[in-house]
């Protein structure tokens, strides 16, 4: 039998990327040339032998049900277990973590897996969870939170939990990255918690409403809590500026490494069957990622291309984000750009934002 | 079960011998081809997109790369409850067993498997072309003319007519003579491989020419003259689309370049080729690399330069390399300063730094092979139309 189950949190109330989430739910975010967010966790839960799957769904999750459909393209269409996408309650639910884990209790009483990994939908890692489950089980902790070592400048993490570790690594203090600054244990919004010792929780008497604040800062000295490191590429996508930081953070080459096979540990996807990259005559390409089926005629630096991008002769694109089927015209000057699906910029169009503010433009609009 | 109208047989056994190294290894429907693809993703990827969702392929030579590439069908949409593609290898049965002795005696040893299907047709296909054609098109003339065989049919260059089965037809398509590969051919209505068969006609004559000592059990040499000569409806079926025997060096390399200057349309969206997908990160061009009409694919990194290409999976140009007039497999790495023109170079290659191969000023008629798993030394020197051995077989 299986060690664990896996939860996902499709979306959480504070994670919100603009116009990127106006249409879909934050694990569906597109990233990296022609991947989705959840593509990530559902990997490292696959490669890592977890192959019962629950994905919790918040709202406007229709493009993420399109996306994983029965789970086969990450070996998670199982007869036993599998993947399964639990949609909210009617409208009673709210959009915390913990809401999300009162309205899928059915999957954890109806399985019997000892551990459960649970662990946002917009964790972008390559994380190895058995060698985590297998600190879990040594240290017989309750809760074990996966955290990475990052300096903190007082305001470059939020949302986010710093843990004091005692030599044992089990965790003596719980606070708020904003709070913290130098080099800190932070956070990753993934956990490991036994599947009874969760369950009680959730079903205890005490007024519980955030699994942060009422359970791992508010009861750290009750519980046994203990910290895993992973020291691997870690993202962690809560806004426009992160997305585009994170993305471009990709054209490192060993970052990309890192993220992209781990020990033999890729990352799946949706395969869309799109024709190879055409490289035409007259182009230009430096620095950047260009998915199958783009057409590239004209120059492209520093820059990522999802599926299907055309780029027109006598275009220029810096510094910029397309997604799946975009179109650039002729002679357009494109610079700081996230562009969403479908988006079309006819020719001589001129359009630039900033690494600190890049300009977002719509699924399916014409400029 | 509800009967199927028509099943696929797709021969896929061929050693394909003129392709030298790049099938010491793997069956020629299992070579690389067109960044992406094997030369079998086109017929499969037809068979699903002409609504044909049996599919039994003959395999017989080096059939382990093959196999496993087609697996459960699931990347062609051919992993089906009923139906779906399968996997025909020779097999040893009560009576004894042997090889495939020919294509006819191919799909005699797997009557078995018709049988089963109990289609009314039998479409017989060849897995070593590159084309995109719908079959039910051609099926449901079949079935207007009420045909026991109809032969699909292309046009080709005279003076290539004799490498090929070539027939005659009257103005209803009716054929009215068939000759394979005449060395004075009377017309260029060539044969594409394609057949489609009334079951019933089929296996009757399949029976009737394994008894046949003499016959050396091929459809072209044997049945469909066979059945000429008998008095069988016969009706060709004109196909005019991209369509490419890639059986030699020359061939397999023209037709890869065929994708740069827009001969064959791979981003049709009604009419994929599907192949099967590694998980890898979209293709990367560095600082200073330099990508000119040419297919790239995903795991890709080029940091030199490629003019005129087709790269597939995983393949690495390092700083200063020039990759021209070159098809490159999946997994292969082009050192530094290395010149690679006008070769053919197989997966999981290492050119070494500073390694020259092929001349810029060679052309179709010159391909340099370089075999699976080869290692080019650094600053070796390759002459152009040589070939180099790939890996060394485990004694």
């Amino acid at each position: 039998m299986n060690r664990a189950l896996g939860i996902i949190f499709g979306a959480v109330g504070e994670k919100q990327l603009g116009f990127l989430t106006a249409g879909r739910t934050l694990a569906s975010v597109p990233f990296g040339g022609r991947y989705r967010l959840i593509d990530f966790t559902l990997s490292n839960m696959s490669n890592s032998g977890i192959y019962n799957v629950g994905v919790i769904a918040l709202n406007n999750y229709q493009s993420l049900l399109r996306h994983v459909g029965s789970g086969k393209s990450w070996d998670l269409s199982r007869k036993n277990g599998g993947l399964r996408i639990f949609p909210p309650r009617g409208d009673s639910q709210g959009n915390t973590r913990w809401d999300a884990l009162k309205s899928s209790m059915h999957f954890l009483t109806n399985n019997d897996e000892r551990y459960v990994v649970l662990a946002d939908g917009d964790c972008v890692c390559n994380i190895d969870f058995s060698a985590a489950l297998d600190f879990h089980e040594e240290s017989m902790a309750d809760i074990t939170v996966i955290y990475r070592k990052k300096a903190l400048t007082g305001g470059n993490e939020k949302n986010k939990l710093c843990f004091t570790l005692d030599s044992s690594g089990e965790v003596v203090e719980a606070i708020k990255s904003e709070k913290a600054i130098g080099t800190q244990n932070v956070g990753t919004y993934m956990y490991i918690m036994g599947r009874e010792f969760l369950l009680s929780l959730l079903n205890g008497e005490e007024d519980i409403r955030s699994l942060e604040r009422d359970v791992i800062c508010r009861r750290t000295k009750e519980f046994r809590i203990f910290g895993y490191e992973y020291d691997g590429y870690f993202a962690s996508i809560d806004s426009v500026q992160n997305y585009y930081h994170h993305s471009m953070e990709l054209l490192d080459r060993s970052k990309c490494a890192q993220l992209f096979d781990n020990n033999g540990a890729n990352i799946y996807t949706k395969v869309r069957d799109s024709a190879p990259c055409h490289f035409a005559t007259g182009c230009a390409v430096s620095n950047s990622i260009i998915a199958d089926g783009c057409v590239v005629k004209g120059v492209v630096e520093n820059s990522i291309l999802f599926r299907g991008v055309r780029i027109e002769e006598g275009a220029v694109v810096k510094n910029s984000i397309l997604f799946q089927d975009t179109y650039v015209g002729e002679g357009t000057l494109l610079n700081c750009v996230i562009t969403d699906k479908n988006a079309q910029i006819l020719e001589n169009r001129m359009l630039s934002g900033h690494p600190t503010n890049p300009y977002v433009i719509g699924k399916n609009i014409i400029i | 079960m509800k009967k199927k109208l028509c099943v696929a047989m797709l021969l896929a056994g061929g050693q394909g011998t003129r392709l030298y190294v790049l099938t010491s290894k793997v069956a020629k429907p299992a070579v690389s081809f067109g960044s992406k693809y094997r030369i079998i993703d086109f017929t499969l990827s037809n068979c699903a997109n002409s609504g044909i969702t049996t599919v039994g392929v003959l395999t017989q030579y080096q059939p382990l790369i093959l196999n496993e590439y087609i697996g459960g069908g699931e990347p062609w949409d051919l992993d089906r409850a009923y139906g779906g593609v399968h996997v025909l290898p020779p097999y040893q049965a009560k009576k004894g067993g042997e090889w495939y002795k020919g294509t006819a005696n191919a799909i005699y040893q797997n009557l078995h498997f018709l049988d089963m299907y109990d289609s009314e047709h039998v479409l017989i296909l060849s897995g070593d072309h590159i084309y995109k054609m719908d079959y039910s098109e051609m099926l449901r003339e079949h079935i207007r003319t009420k045909a026991d065989c109809t032969i699909a049919v292309i046009d080709v260059p005279r003076e290539e007519a004799s490498r090929f089965g070539i027939m005659d037809f009257d103005e209803t398509h009716r054929i009215t003579s068939f000759e394979e590969k005449p060395p004075q051919p009377k017309s260029n209505h060539a044969s594409m491989g394609v057949y489609v068969f009334r079951k019933e006609a089929l296996i009757k004559e399949l029976i009737l020419d394994e008894k046949d000592e003499l016959s050396s059990n091929d459809f072209g040499k044997n049945i469909i003259p066979n059945m000429l000569a008998k008095g069988y409806n016969m009706f060709a079926y004109q196909f005019s689309g991209y369509w490419k025997d890639v059986g030699t060096v020359s061939s397999l390399w023209e037709a890869n370049m065929d994708l740069l200057n827009g001969g064959l349309d791979l981003s049709d969206k009604g009419f994929k080729i599907y192949s099967r997908n590694e998980a890898l990160p979209p293709c990367f061009v560095g600082e200073g690399g330099e990508v000119i009409n040419s297919l790239v694919t995903s795991g890709c990194e080029i940091y030199g330069t490629v003019i005129n290409s087709v790269l597939s999976e995983k393949v690495t140009v390092a700083k200063g390399a020039v990759v021209d007039n070159c098809v490159i497999m999946r997994g292969t790495i082009v050192g530094e300063n290395a010149q690679l023109s006008y070769a053919i170079v197989d997966e999981d290659v290492t050119i070494g730094d500073g390694a020259a191969v092929g001349d810029e000023n060679s052309g179709k008629d010159k391909i340099t092979l370089v075999g699976r798993g080869a290692e080019v030394e650094c600053g070796a020197t390759i002459e152009a139309g040589s070939i180099v051995d790939g890996e060394v077989e485990h004694e």
